[in-house]
């Protein structure tokens, strides 16, 4: 008998399609809206997320998110040290600075004074620990160099407005993109000795065979800072340039306070129990240590709690829910009633009311399958035409958010088919002989 | 009338036979207090097997009403109604619909084939509701549909097919599972009369059978001849009962 | 069929779907740092709750910062960079001319006071003796004569032979005559006494203080020499001819400090204060890194709290803390140039393990929870070691 109800569906072709891309549009629609309200989530914590190896983050036991930062003292450094049960602990600075740089117009020739707020982040002198996951151009060892710094690619259309930045280009042309606007003439380059030279005693994989040049300068805090490398880093929220440097230089860029230890980085020992180490630094400094989950579990639960942003998605949402029921429902109430005399004479022709109620679920939930499958095709679709560092737009499906939107389609099925089934139910068979 | 005669010789119509629906005293009526309408006041008919039965009568004589309380899809207020000494009324609903999908065959007068399905599977629709697999159940109705000259057109949607074929289509749904009793609701109010007398004269051909009741619902006077027993019905009330020739015969068969 | 292709879009929609989401699941594995941080860890086993400090590499006689007392322009540098000095060697010269000038000064001055003494020694002239002699005859000659005369007028007046008041002429022309041969005498007598003691006192007085201005602007000449007070190592020079070296210059202008062995100075933390046992061992690791890591044996604690220096090469002040300092010795294996005297290092401290139950921050409720844990942990600990 399914079958039959499946003909039956599929037998009104423009009513099939459209039920299926009603349904198609409220799935599509929740889980669009649903990926890139994750998605801003998650921005919210690219950076937590960008710093890997290390396993616990230790701060201020009052930061609320990621960029809620309460310096510390640096002695805290000494304490979390400490701590029995730590491989290792390290500086990291995360603070907006604010850069001055100058180029000339591509276009009027004319000089261009930019004032921009960066997000300045302060790797631990000599482990680089937090660093970028990935080099765009340029490598990560010249922040050993003096005044060096790297800055996230993106963030660099922020540095340069209007000059039209190619960011698919490229390193080699992107550098040489770089190069024209600043005003250099020649990239200058340092000569090897001098870099190898500044750090002794290393024994690192990926020694630079040569090292960059200097791509443009620009002025933090009267500090004269060299770009010598350009990062792929996560989008963040904020959207605002993220520039990596050492942590001892990061606090010549920003202006002085007296604490300016924003986290502490903690790599735990093998075999140790994380949630324990946590405890433990807690107990010996009064500072909060979170996992980086926990840290991000943290930030998003301070945006969900406290910005406008999860209720504005959710109106969208369950407009979308609504709108889809609304569609789904009258379009399957009048598939229904198109069909009485046809279910009339099923049920006269013996067939139960359970099974009646069953062949208009599974029409139902035919539908409601293929309505989800094209949403949330679509929407991945969507997605992946969106997607990359380059994109403004935030979109990451949580896996959840696949079953959620199945869920609320289920819901709009049944939502959507419950006016039929009370009809069918309630339907005498003994309409059908009346003409 | 000779043609049609002619299809059936070996069944003499005055030839006394089997018992096969016996309603007694059924009485029917919808709504209550003033606006209540009484559809069916004491019918008392009875039909046999192996004979044609036809119910005719004004709109709204309660005929449809009885056709419906016989074929199990309406439960009637008083009375009862036996079909081969199974009584219907005093099954429970569920029971009912089990027994409708065994026993009682449908023809409806707007044919209510399924549109999606082709000739054969609407044929089989019956054996479906059973149980039968679909394979073997549209082999079934394949075969059948063929002795209904329709073989060429068994993969044809409804909506490819001339009335008289859907009728016919119809009639092979309804006879697929040889159901105890046949009800035919005005099987041929939607066709010409030439296609009418086809489709009369096959439910002769193969309706009719030693094991089976076959009532027809009709007010088409031209078919009236075609039927064994012909029960004229107002206002609830059966007023005459005569056989095909016009003659009165008595309400009650006097055979077990 | 709308349905199939229906079905095989959808199907696929749900498959990109989860394939999509499983992809960005998958996040990229941690990347290891570039140089492990300082970890309390040696020879694979941890030191247990640690102490952790600061320390800066020092020499032994600690840094001796050597100043100048005058101020004044450089004229010479007398040693290199990593020249090992001995006691009392010249390091650098200030321009002294101006002392050598007072120098010189000096000691003519303490001539002519000689000279003035040699000369009050030597009266009288022997050439000044024969004219007061004369004179003294001289004189004699006319006593003798005014004798006489005087004589005679008695004799001439008792006679009545010469008025009175020749006689009374003659009478005091004598007494004249006497003052005079007396005076002449007085005179030669003087001159034959020489200088007066009194007179060669002072001038000897003033040879000594002549002679102890020559040794002040001797020893002025002298201190625009610096010189090596200790034996050591010529750890810095910031000194450069012709450079006006004052005596408040932050920096100082050469650094001198015994390298033979090398000493950590560690900056302990009050609040750590409770935990450190002054005799515990100790690591140090160069600032940053993880490898090499050194033994260190504890030399002294200085036992006065002081205000902790930021040594992040501000040079505002900006006091985190007080702390401890402690001095630790290097091994004696480390190397020449290995290590550098003022290098930073992170120093571990093995310490008492850290009583929760002490800890101002542990939550009332959680207590026994934490001590279980605090045992587990333990054990955990005694098993690896073992």
């Amino acid at each position: 008998m399914g079958w039959i109800a499946i003909r039956m569906l599929t037998g009104d072709r423009a009513k099939f399609i459209g039920i299926v891309f009603g349904l198609a549009f409220a799935s599509a629609l929740i889980m669009q809206q649903g990926s890139i309200f994750w998605g801003l989530m998650l921005r919210t914590c690219a950076q937590i997320y960008d710093l890997r190896g290390a396993d616990l983050w230790v701060m201020d036991p009052s930061v609320q998110f990621i960029d809620d930062v309460k310096p510390m003292l640096e002695r805290q450094l000494g304490i979390v040290r400490g701590v029995e049960g730590i491989q290792w602990a390290v500086p990291l600075y995360k603070g907006n600075a604010r850069a001055k740089l100058t180029f000339l117009d591509k276009t009027t020739g004319k000089r261009v004074d930019v004032t921009e707020q960066v997000i300045l982040i302060g790797l631990d002198d000599n482990s680089l620990v937090g660093e970028p996951a990935e080099m765009f151009t340029g490598n990560l060892l010249d922040l050993h160099r003096p005044n060096s710094v790297i800055v996230d690619k993106v963030g660099l259309r922020k540095l340069f407005p209007r000059q039209g930045l190619n960011l698919t280009k490229t390193p080699e042309e992107f550098k040489s993109q770089l190069v024209k606007l600043s005003r250099r003439k020649e990239p200058a380059i340092m000569s090897k000795s001098i870099q190898t030279n500044d750090i002794p005693n290393t024994k690192t994989v990926d020694t630079a065979s040569e090292a960059s040049p200097v791509l443009f300068e620009m002025e933090m805090n009267e500090h004269r800072a060299e770009v010598v490398g350009v990062c792929n880093a996560s989008r963040t929220f904020q959207s605002n340039a993220v520039i990596y440097t050492t942590f001892s230089r990061a606090k010549e860029f920003v202006p002085r306070e007296r604490k300016l230890l924003s986290y502490v980085l903690v790599k735990v020992q093998p075999g140790q129990n994380h949630a324990e180490i946590a405890k433990r630094i807690t107990q010996q400094s009064g500072l909060a240590a979170l996992t980086t989950d926990e840290f991000v579990a943290k930030t998003i639960n301070y945006y969900l709690r406290y910005t406008g942003i999860p209720i504005n998605f959710m109106t969208t949402v369950i407009l979308g829910f609504i709108v889809g029921t609304a569609i789904a429902g009258q379009m399957f109430y009048s598939f229904t009633l198109e069909n009485i005399r046809q279910f009339g004479a099923l049920k006269a022709m013996g067939v139960g009311n359970l099974r009646i109620v069953g062949m208009v679920l599974l029409q139902a939930g035919l539908v409601g399958f293929l309505g989800y499958g094209l949403g949330v095709g679509g929407a991945t679709l969507f997605g992946m035409a969106n997607r990359g560092q380059n994109s403004e737009l935030a979109f990451y499906t949580h896996w959840y958010l696949l079953l959620l939107d199945a869920g609320a389609t289920m819901i709009i099925c049944v939502l959507a088919s419950l006016l039929s089934v009370l009809k069918v139910v309630m339907l005498e068979p003994a309409i059908v002989f009346r003409g | 009338m000779e043609a049609e005669l002619s299809l059936n010789p070996d069944i003499p119509k005055t030839q006394t036979k089997r018992l096969a629906v016996r309603i007694s005293s059924v009485s029917k009526q919808f709504g209550k207090g003033e606006q209540a309408v009484k559809a069916l006041q004491g019918i008392t008919w009875d039909v046999a097997a192996q004979e044609v039965a036809m119910l005719v009568g004004p709109s709204g004589c309660g005929k449809t009403t009885l056709i419906s309380v016989v074929a199990g899809i309406l439960n009637a207020d008083q009375g009862s109604v036996s079909i081969f000494g199974e009584s219907i009324t005093a099954m429970s609903d569920r029971y009912k619909t089990k027994y409708r999908a065994k026993n009682v065959g449908f023809v409806f007068q707007q044919y209510n084939l399924l549109p999606a399905l082709t000739a054969a599977e609407n044929a089989a629709v019956p054996l479906l509701i059973q149980g039968v697999p679909r394979l073997k159940a549209v082999k079934e109705a394949s075969e059948l549909l063929g002795q209904l000259g329709l073989g060429k057109r068994i993969h044809a949607r409804p909506n490819q097919l001339s009335g008289g074929q859907q009728q016919r289509v119809a009639i092979a749904r309804a006879l697929i599972h040889k159901p105890k009793i046949l009800v035919c609701d005005e099987p041929t109010a939607a066709l010409d009369h030439e296609t009418g007398m086809i489709v009369m004269k096959l439910i002769r051909e193969l309706a009719v059978s030693d094991d089976r009741a076959v009532i027809v619902v009709t007010h088409d006077n031209r078919i009236f001849p075609m039927g064994d027993r012909v029960a004229h019905m107002d206002d609830g009330h059966i007023e005459s009962i005569v056989d095909g020739s016009g003659r009165p015969i008595p309400a009650m068969i006097d055979i077990p | 069929m709308i349905r199939w292709l229906f079905t095989l879009l959808s199907i696929s929609g749900v498959i990109l779907a989860v394939v999509v989401v499983l992809e960005l699941r998958k996040s990229p594995p941690p990347t290891p740092p570039r140089q492990p941080p300082p970890m309390p860890i040696v020879d694979k086993s941890p030191i247990p709750s640690p102490v952790s400090a600061t320390g800066v590499v020092e020499a032994m006689s600690e840094n001796v910062l050597i100043g100048t007392n005058i101020p004044g322009v450089v004229a010479e540098v007398l040693v290199k960079v990593d020249d090992t000095v001995t006691l009392g060697q010249p390091l650098f010269r200030l321009d002294d001319r101006q002392s050598r000038a007072d120098l010189k000064a000096a000691q003519a001055k303490l001539a002519v006071a000689q000279a003035q003494l040699e000369r009050l020694k030597n009266f009288p002239r022997k050439e000044d003796l024969p004219p007061a002699e004369a004179f003294v005859q001289e004189a004699s000659a006319r006593l003798a004569d005014a004798d006489a005369a005087w004589q005679r007028a008695q004799r001439l007046f008792q006679r009545g032979s010469i008025s009175q008041s020749d006689y009374d002429r003659d009478r005091y022309a004598f007494s004249v005559a006497q003052a005079a041969r007396d005076k002449a005498v007085a005179e030669l007598a003087r001159l034959k006494a020489g200088s007066w003691d009194r007179e060669i006192a002072i001038s000897e007085a003033e040879i000594l203080s002549s002679q102890a201005n020559v040794e002040s602007a001797k020893v002025d000449l002298d201190r625009h020499t610096v010189q090596a007070l200790a034996p050591g190592q010529v750890l810095q020079v910031n000194v450069r001819p012709g450079q006006f070296a004052a005596q408040l210059n932050r920096e100082p202008l050469l650094v001198l400090g015994n390298t033979g062995t090398l000493h950590v100075r560690a900056d302990i933390d009050e609040q750590d204060l409770d935990r450190f046992d002054p005799k515990a061992k100790a690591f140090a690791y160069l600032k940053g890194r993880s490898d090499p890591v050194y033994a260190i044996t504890p030399y002294r604690v200085d036992p006065y709290v002081i205000p902790k220096r930021n040594l992040t090469g501000e040079n505002s002040e900006r006091i985190d803390t007080r702390v401890l300092q402690v001095i630790y010795t290097l091994p004696k294996t480390v190397k020449r140039g290995e290590l550098y005297v003022g290098q930073q290092m992170d120093v571990f401290i093995e310490s008492k393990p850290f009583d929760s139950s002490k800890s101002r921050f542990a939550p009332e409720v959680q207590k026994p929870a934490e001590v279980s844990s605090q045992t587990i942990s333990k054990e955990s600990l005694k098993a690896k070691s073992g």
